[in-house]
């Protein structure tokens, strides 16, 4: 369970978060939705401790992570897939899997690579080509699948239908729904594209300009034609 | 026929010492896009540390420990000292203080011990081995040079290529963001190699200085030419490197031997220009092509 | 000296404000003499007359520390024009000081030109072989150029022992040092001459830098040291503009080179090690990268902290070696504190404190 309350950074001058409050349950996910330039990205860097916040707490399964550095944010079951896929280009699938829990002493490496395989068949061909070899979709699933070897209970996910094709992004999605429901995951989701977002999500969050205008079930954001008009543009 | 020989044989000897600075140079460079312009002043250093503990009649192999036990210590503070600092300001900010540690280590050593040339002893023999009269051109501190270095340099490939410590280096080195996004504890990392580095330096400076002598600036040279070795092998390669100071070792002792020693200095410089000026990212690296 | 005062990094709008604060009610040179160049020439005139009376009240060792400055604000301000103004990076000064030295021994020694005459062609030789080694420098950026720059300092003294009956070998060429003229009498000492002329062709290196960084090619400089992208889409050919810096930058390296070898009446190639390029470089920093002022603190640190650390190992009865060592860790040190906590340099220093007084003054002016 993820919970922020009124948390604010910036960039210099430029406030970038302004007192940013949401929750997210366990086994569920919120979409966070909105134009470019909203905040979408830098919130998720706030929370996972790439961006220094200025106010505000925030706590996962009640530990407190604000301005925690990177490191110990994720050793504290948060994992962050950023935006561009953020894969080790000149890394080989496999090494970028087992750097997922490269940490973490409890996990069987093994098994768990065998699992992400599982759940992304594209992948074990490739395991021992570099990264870079890799199209877009296939380094999305690559990157989901390294944040979750390290068993998160946190997951924050910054755009991951970037650049990919419908049918990819609606996979991916799904896989997110399944996951969530059976892992228990906590996941926060960043997207531009609002409607795949809203497709799988519980609750939904639209920022403009740093700010929260609309927190609410994903379901009434998706119905509510006026306010998706106006924020969503569609 | 036989100078020849020798002379490749000498180059391939040399340019055994200058792979082990220029892997230090490619270690430092990959992790923090830094050149290391003190690597061969820190080396530089230890081997002094070297010296004066032999002089207190420690034996060798021990002071060649724990000469790399200090150059590790050395290298891990000024990384996390001054390097890290610099880290923040403009790239040329890093290549000063580097330059300022270069000439710190070099005037220090000169007060603490002097400025003159001193001998290091090789503990192996530097006289030629022969077999029924004839010169085989190799002595056997040639041979022990060869064994460490091949050591050194598996150790290096093994921590890199089979440990997780190498690998999170390795990632740290080529995505330090998302490394710490992983868990990945970056800072550490590149402290790591800065000490990795300068270990390694220690002992290309051990193993150089029964041939060149010890004195403060004893391995200016050697900085220039392993910087060239690392160019050609296009800084981020190790075994780039290791190709490009064969490479540098081998040309220098062909000119020193045909053209005169005082032309190995300047004919460095001119292949290291010719080498910017054909490939700046290097003759062996496959990575700086994929990067605009 | 008032040409110290132009701050190579000052931008335009600065240069306004105080016009403005400094203009409104005093009267000031600047009010007087609008024009900036009339402005330095007048007071570089002003300088030399000062400097060629004073120094005939200043003993002759005096005279002679006074003109080993020179050499190094010359340098300094070659790396000063190619750092600070350029963004290009160099530790290999001391190698472009040489050629300038050994152009002017050479010149001496195999013509009868008058000195002024072969410092000028000293200058323009180095600025010919700086254009030359220009064209590889601007292809290469930070520790490429960097690497670069540092081999041509190690390779440039070992052509001098290659070619020995050219350039002297080891020993080097021994030149004349400059007789001063007749008609300035019996009294004037050949050091007192050699400080004038110091002074005399700082004034006139000052006059031109102080008038290229003013200039359309300054500008085009600093361009491309903030952004080379946005440089060039400014229509600046990025190329030209570093050849042209490092040339000019090479040029005042070769005259300083050839102050230096009229001063130590010696050009050898010890005198040239890499410790000279990376030397230089300490005094840049430790001066104030950027600013005209820096290269003369620069200079007044690379002459005097050598000859204090020597005083200071015969108070101790140290070895002679180490008194260049304790100046070259002075150096070092300075160097790696500079950067890391005070990037204007000694110049940078001095002017803060100078805003911390004047601004001081300024706040009980107005409580009055």
């Amino acid at each position: 369970m993820l919970v922020i309350e009124k948390l604010s950074a910036s960039y210099g001058p430029v406030k970038a978060l302004k007192e940013v409050s949401l929750k997210v349950d366990r086994a569920k996910i919120t979409a966070v939705l909105g134009a470019n330039g909203a905040g979408k990205t830098t919130l998720l860097r706030t929370l996972s401790g790439l961006v220094k916040a200025t106010n505000g707490n925030v706590s996962v399964d009640g530990n407190e992570i604000v301005n925690k550095s990177p490191e110990d944010i994720a050793r504290c079951g948060v994992a962050h897939v950023p935006e561009g896929r953020g894969v080790v280009q000149e890394m080989t699938i496999e090494e970028n899997l087992r750097l997922g829990a490269v940490w973490k002493r409890d996990v069987d490496v093994k098994s768990k690579i065998k699992w992400v395989y599982e759940l992304f068949p594209p992948l074990e061909p490739r395991a021992q080509k570099a990264a870079f070899t890799l199209s877009g979709g296939e380094r999305q699933m690559l990157a989901i699948g390294r944040a979750l070897m390290a068993e998160p209970r946190t997951l924050l996910l910054d755009e991951p239908s970037l650049g990919l094709a419908p049918l990819v992004t609606s996979n991916i999605m799904a896989l997110l729904r399944r996951l969530c429901d059976e892992q228990g995951l906590s996941v926060l989701l960043v997207e531009q594209n609002a409607r795949s977002a809203l497709s799988v999500a519980d609750d939904a969050v639209v920022l403009s300009l740093g700010e929260v205008v609309v927190a609410d079930d994903a379901k009434k954001v998706m119905s509510d034609s006026n306010l998706r008009h106006h924020y969503l543009g569609f | 026929m036989t100078k020849l020989i020798t002379l490749l044989l000498i180059g391939a000897s040399n340019g055994l010492i200058y792979a082990v600075v220029a892997i230090g140079l490619v270690l430092i460079w990959r992790s923090t896009r830094v050149v290391n312009f003190a690597q061969a002043a820190m080396a530089m250093f230890s081997t002094y540390i070297a010296a004066s503990l032999i002089d207190r009649k420690v034996p060798y192999f021990l002071a060649f420990i724990l000469a790399i036990v200090f150059a590790f210590i050395m290298g891990s503070v000024i990384e996390r000292t001054l390097m890290r600092q610099a880290a923040k300001g403009t790239p040329i900010s890093s290549v000063i203080v580097a330059v300022g540690v270069l000439i710190t280590l070099e005037a220090l050593a000169g007060v603490i011990w002097g400025a003159n040339l001193r001998n290091f002893p090789s503990h192996f023999s530097l006289v030629e081995i022969k077999t029924g009269g004839v010169k085989l051109g190799i002595s056997p501190f040639d041979i022990y040079i060869f064994v460490a270095v091949l050591v050194l340099l598996l150790a290096l490939v093994y921590l890199f290529q089979y440990t997780k410590l190498g690998m999170m280096m390795r990632a740290s080195a080529f995505a330090p963001e998302v490394s710490r996004l992983l868990g990945i504890r970056v800072g550490r990392m590149l402290t790591l190699g800065w000490a990795l580095a300068s270990a390694a330096g220690a002992v290309a400076g051990m193993l150089a200085a029964p041939r060149v002598f010890l004195f403060p600036n004893n391995m200016d040279a050697v900085l220039v030419f392993a910087f060239t070795a690392a160019i050609i092998g296009g800084l981020d390669s190790p075994v780039g490197a290791l190709i490009g100071a064969l490479v540098m070792g081998i040309s220098l002792s062909l000119i020193g031997g045909y053209l005169g020693s005082d032309l190995e200095n300047p004919g460095a410089f001119v292949i290291l220009v010719v080498v910017l000026m054909a490939r700046p990212q290097g003759i062996f690296s496959s990575i700086a092509e994929r990067r605009v | 000296m008032g040409v110290e005062e132009i701050d190579l990094k000052a931008e335009e709008t600065k240069v306004k404000k105080e016009t403005l604060i400094e203009g409104g009610s005093k009267l000031s040179l600047k009010r007087l003499i609008p024009v900036p160049i009339l402005r330095n020439l007048l007071l570089a005139i002003v300088a030399v007359v000062i400097f060629f009376f004073l120094s005939g009240h200043l003993s002759a060792y005096r005279n002679y520390q006074l003109s080993q400055v020179g050499p190094y604000v010359l340098a300094i301000l070659g790396l000063s024009v190619l750092i600070g103004q350029n963004g290009q990076i160099s530790i290999g000064h001391g190698a472009l000081m040489a050629i300038g030295a050994w152009s002017l021994a050479l010149l001496q020694i195999h013509t009868k030109l008058p000195l002024g005459v072969i410092l000028l062609l000293a200058t323009l030789i180095t600025t010919a072989i700086g254009g030359v080694l220009g064209l590889v420098a601007a292809r290469l950026r930070g520790p490429y150029l960097a690497g670069a720059t540092l081999a041509l300092a190690l390779g440039v003294p070992d052509i001098a022992t290659r070619y020995r009956s050219l350039f002297g070998g080891y020993q080097g060429l021994q030149i004349n040092p400059p007789s001063p003229p007749a008609f300035l009498g019996a009294n004037f000492t050949p050091q007192q001459y050699l400080a004038v002329i110091d002074v005399i062709v700082i004034v006139i290196a000052f006059i031109f830098v102080a008038n290229l960084v003013n200039s359309r090619i300054g500008r085009d400089m600093r361009a491309v040291r903030d952004d080379e992208i946005a440089a060039r889409l400014a229509g600046i050919s990025v190329q030209r503009t570093q050849v042209f810096t490092f040339a000019i930058s090479s040029g005042l390296a070769g005259l300083g080179g050839g102050l230096l070898a009229l001063v130590a009446s010696n050009v050898s190639p010890g005198a040239f090690s890499v410790t000279l390029s990376i030397s230089l470089l300490s005094g840049l920093v430790i001066g104030g990268i950027g600013t005209m002022a820096g290269a003369l603190w620069g200079a007044a640190v690379m002459v005097y902290v050598p000859q204090w650390a020597t005083t200071l190992t015969e108070k101790f009865n140290m070895n002679q070696g180490i008194a260049a060592n304790i100046a070259l860790a002075i150096y070092g040190i300075l160097l790696i504190v500079i950067v890391l906590a005070a990037p204007g340099g000694i110049q940078g220093i001095l002017m803060r404190l100078k805003g911390l007084i004047s601004g001081r003054g300024r706040q009980r002016a107005t409580k009055g």
